[in-house]
């Protein structure tokens, strides 16, 4: 039975709820779950997304009771979800919102819970469906797929109450480690069950990417060698790494941007028209894109990547210390703040296209964005007065989100100058309805069992596969030091000669 | 100076010449942009019908607020039918301006008034409407005020209208002006603010038969009443009218009472269904909608009580039992959602047909006291 059979949910702005659902957040003394996770379950449930049979159990070490985490999550609440939280239904979720003490490791703090969910599900009616979200550090992963499993919390009978598991990032540090979790989460676990998470792919925007290309007529002829000289693709900080210095320190911009968030981006921007907006034929598109990245050759990785390091600088009038001064940073780290890649994507469309990516933390402002760089016009009708810069298509993710074109126009007089100009769509101009959070829409999908915007096995592979051999070139290089840029600006000077060698050069943002 | 975010800017209203208005508007543009990059936006013409200035003054106030989520060329037309006096049609151009979200540039649309007098003055109104919309952007037409009947909309429906908006509201009667109307025109919809404003509530009684009580016990129900003041005779139709279609009852017989109205009604399954529309003094809520309570044949009751215009208690079973989130939208964020895709919602037609049929449907011939 579900809520589709519903006579009285068809036609209905909500006619997708999903079935009565226990969500178990590991982890649930830590910052996601406080700033994005129970505030996101929160706004589902003041929209009225969820079932009314729906309970939140937060796991973690601490000792906490029910009604201090209860009071707790109202005010983070209160802080960060969409609908602040009211009384009436404030009291309403809360009734739901419980608390249980464990270790990751125990097999007695899984019996636990286990006797606690079978309880909460019959005072709540909630037919044993759950979705684990594992929110802790990545090294507890492993531990909690296998602890679930082991104590009977995992029903793998298909038909039956669902059990589906939300893997927080990184998934992975390299190819290998990568491949070790999904080969220890697929013998707990049936791919169907697993869902890893890239909040880039929650992000409306990201999806937008698909709207513009696919639901409008006039981008995709011209989506493609003949027509675009180049990509880049821009995900920039202005913050540095700001107290999580022990984490990063570790990761990089590499692991923490590009092997994830802007390889989906890129994935989404150079698929092929996916069959339909189903998890398979979406994903099938986006993994051609990363299977299809040209391996950067070996002995030539100086070509094709740039790395760097903020030193101190500004930004927006504050003052950024140098990387190596920042908490938690080892003396003579030679981790990368910024990162700047010239990729080929080797298939039909884009076969001599230039992909650039670039990442980076203390960068001059916040960005994420998208631009097409189109080739000339094949005949200068208008000689030297012809414009010099190219047709752009920018699509920016984040902030201001929107579509912006630059073509060059006649500027009045009796003289033939022209000059470009920008003509722009801002997403926040035209509807100025709030979009959801990501956490709201993969939440409620992965209760909805809809894994289309989680990545698959093969994706983390393809991309950790093209990732980790620049590690691996890294570490064989590491005396080398890396290039340093200012806090504040646009990254190493060894990043503009990059492109400069093709002709080219980096979008001004 | 900065404005602050959101503040309207240069809302002031410039009385132009008929003939110039478009070059009126281009000037104020220019002026409005000032030393920042200003973004043209607009995504509809709303034209504004409004019988006269108190309802204008009341639509102009919702519509400045609407353009921050809808772009619009708004034109407002205020009809004087009966005016004797004064020049038969009047213009003034204004722009609407605020900063955008994070500041910045300046997002302006614009606003165009005309006020038409006596007869002749109504006829020049729909030619200049149609020089007047904004190419390749639909076009709506919000009546705001009473619904019209169909000769009155029907002349301004001519100068190219996709989408008519009206709110039934308080009238029951405006159904079957609504289902008129919108004969009169191949492929407009028409959208009733009413319908938008009880979807809240639809939803909060359709998630009482999702799982686990599940949609078998839609099948037992025996009895519907809904509870509602003098202003929610239509919504009331509306919620029946949904409910019956949904649940594919025939409607058999019409019971009048002095006050309220009840139905008798067959269910799928040719079980006898009584329906009862009774009056409360006082809703809480703008659509007039009170409480809509069910009761199945083994004595299971469902259904909600409004408590405010946020939230209703809903009745069932346990958990079902709870105070649940209905908020009942402003007109401002009915109309974003009547520009939207919800404002062509299927599921509208069928109840307002359905409505129709309530009404029409025969009268018993020995009314039933009140209640
Ligand atoms: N925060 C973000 O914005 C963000 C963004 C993207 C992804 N993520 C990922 O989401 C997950 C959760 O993020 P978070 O910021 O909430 O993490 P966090 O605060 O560092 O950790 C979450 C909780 O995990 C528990 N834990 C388990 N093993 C631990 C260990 N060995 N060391 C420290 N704590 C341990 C702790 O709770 P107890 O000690 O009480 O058990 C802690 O409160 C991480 O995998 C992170 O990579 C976070």
């Amino acid at each position: 039975m579900n809520a589709s059979a519903n006579p009285l949910r068809q036609g209905l702005a909500e006619d997708r709820t999903p079935e009565p659902t226990t969500v178990v957040i590991f982890g649930a003394s830590g910052d996601l779950t406080k700033r994005k996770l129970v505030p996101a379950l929160y706004t589902l449930m003041a929209e009225r997304l969820l079932p009314p049979s729906f309970a939140v159990v937060g796991f973690a070490r601490k000792q906490v009771g029910d009604g201090a985490f209860r009071a707790e999550m109202k005010d983070w609440c209160a802080k960060f979800a969409r609908h602040k939280p009211t009384e009436e239904l404030w009291s309403q979720f809360e009734k739901g919102l419980y608390f249980h003490t464990g270790e990751y490791d125990d097999p007695a703090s899984y019996k636990a819970l286990k006797e606690r969910l079978d309880a909460i599900d019959r005072e709540r009616g909630i037919q044993g469906n759950r979705v684990f979200y594992v929110s802790t550090p990545p090294a507890t992963f492993p531990v909690a797929v296998k602890q679930l499993d082991e104590n009977g919390l995992i029903n793998k009978a298909a038909g039956g109450p669902f059990t589906r598991v939300i893997i927080e990032k990184p998934f992975g540090t390299d190819l290998a480690s990568a491949r070790e979790l999904n080969a220890h989460c697929l013998t707990h676990l049936r791919e169907d069950q697993i869902y890893r998470i890239d909040h880039y792919l929650g992000k409306e925007t990201v999806q937008n990417l698909m709207v513009f290309r696919f639901a409008n007529a006039f981008f995709e002829p011209l989506w493609n060698n003949r027509f675009i000289d180049h990509v880049q693709i821009t995900g920039a900080e202005a913050i540095g790494i700001e107290g999580r210095g022990g984490y990063f320190d570790h990761a990089g911009i590499l692991r923490d941007m590009v092997q994830n968030h802007l390889f989906q981006v890129m994935a989404l921007t150079a698929m092929e028209p996916p069959v339909s907006l189903s998890a398979t034929d979406l994903r099938d598109e986006k993994v051609k894109v990363l299977k299809a990245l040209r391996p950067i050759p070996d002995g030539r990785f100086d070509e094709f990547i740039v790395r760097g390091q903020y030193r101190q600088g500004s930004v927006g009038g504050k003052r950024v210390p140098d990387y190596h001064e920042e908490a938690g940073v080892t003396a003579g780290s030679t981790t990368e703040t910024y990162v700047a890649l010239k990729m080929f994507i080797d298939n039909w469309r884009w076969a001599g296209v230039p992909f650039y990516l670039r990442s980076g933390k203390a960068m001059a402002k916040k960005v994420t964005e998208v631009a097409l760089v189109f080739k000339d016009a094949p005949h200068r009708l208008f000689g030297e007065k012809s414009i010099s810069e190219p047709n752009v298509l920018a699509i920016r993710i984040q902030p201001d989100e929107g579509i912006s074109v630059r073509f060059g126009s006649k500027v009045p007089g009796n003289t033939l100058d022209i000059h470009p100009v920008n003509m722009e769509f801002r997403y926040g101009t035209s509807f100025g309805t709030e979009p959801p959070e990501a956490y709201e829409r993969l939440q409620l999908d992965c209760m909805l069992g809809d894994q289309a915007l989680y990545t698959r096995a093969d994706e983390v592979d393809a991309s950790w596969r093209f990732i980790s051999r620049i590690h691996d070139e890294w570490a064989r290089s590491a005396a080398r030091g890396v290039p340093t840029y200012e806090a504040g600006t646009w990254g190493p000077d060894e990043s503009d000669a990059m492109l400069r060698r093709s002709g080219q050069a980096w979008r001004r943002l | 100076m900065t404005q602050p975010e959101g503040t309207p800017r240069g809302g002031a209203a410039v009385a132009v010449d008929i003939a110039r208005i478009e070059k009126e508007l281009a000037a104020l543009w220019r002026t409005q942009s000032g030393d920042r990059a200003l973004t043209r936006a607009c995504s509809w013409n709303l034209i504004v019908h409004c019988q006269d200035d108190d309802v204008a003054a009341a639509a102009k106030r919702v519509a400045d607020g609407l353009v921050r989520s809808v772009p619009t060329r708004t034109i407002l037309v205020t009809a004087h039918a009966y005016a004797t006096r004064g020049p038969e049609l009047e213009a003034w151009v204004s722009a609407n301006c605020h900063v955008g979200p994070g500041g910045g540039k300046l997002l302006c649309t614009e606003e165009i008034h005309l006020q038409s007098r006596g007869k002749s003055g109504v006829e020049h109104v729909p030619s200049l409407l149609r020089a007047l919309l904004v190419p390749d952007v639909p076009t709506a037409l919000w009546w705001a005020g009473e619904p019209p009947d169909g000769a009155a909309a029907g002349r301004l429906l001519l100068s190219g209208v996709d989408r008519l908006i009206v709110d039934t509201v308080g009238s029951a009667a405006a159904l079957s002006k609504m289902a008129h109307i919108g004969g009169l025109l191949d492929g407009l919809v028409v959208t009733d603010l009413n319908w938008l404003r009880t979807a809240s509530l639809r939803s909060v009684l359709a998630s009482l038969f999702d799982p686990p009580l599940g949609h078998r016990a839609l099948f037992q129900l025996r009895r519907v009443v809904v509870q509602v003041d003098e202003r929610g005779m239509a919504a009331a139709r509306l919620l029946v009218a949904w409910l019956t279609s949904r649940l594919k009852w025939t409607i058999q017989q019409r019971i009048p009472r002095a006050a309220g109205v009840s139905w008798r009604a067959l269910s799928r399954d040719e079980s006898p269904v009584t329906i009862d529309v009774e009056p409360v003094a006082a809703a809480p809520r703008d659509s007039g909608v009170h409480a809509l309570l069910l009761e199945a044949d083994d004595g299971a009751r469902y259904g909600f009580v409004a408590r405010d215009r946020g939230v209703v208690t809903t009745l069932g079973p346990p958990p079902l039992s709870r105070e649940v989130g209905a908020a009942e939208a402003p007109v401002e964020q009915l109309l974003v959602a009547a520009l939207g895709s919800r404002g062509r919602d299927r599921l509208y037609g069928v109840a307002l047909h359905r409505a129709i049929e309530l009404d029409q449907s025969p009268a018993s011939d020995r009314p039933v006291a009140g209640q």
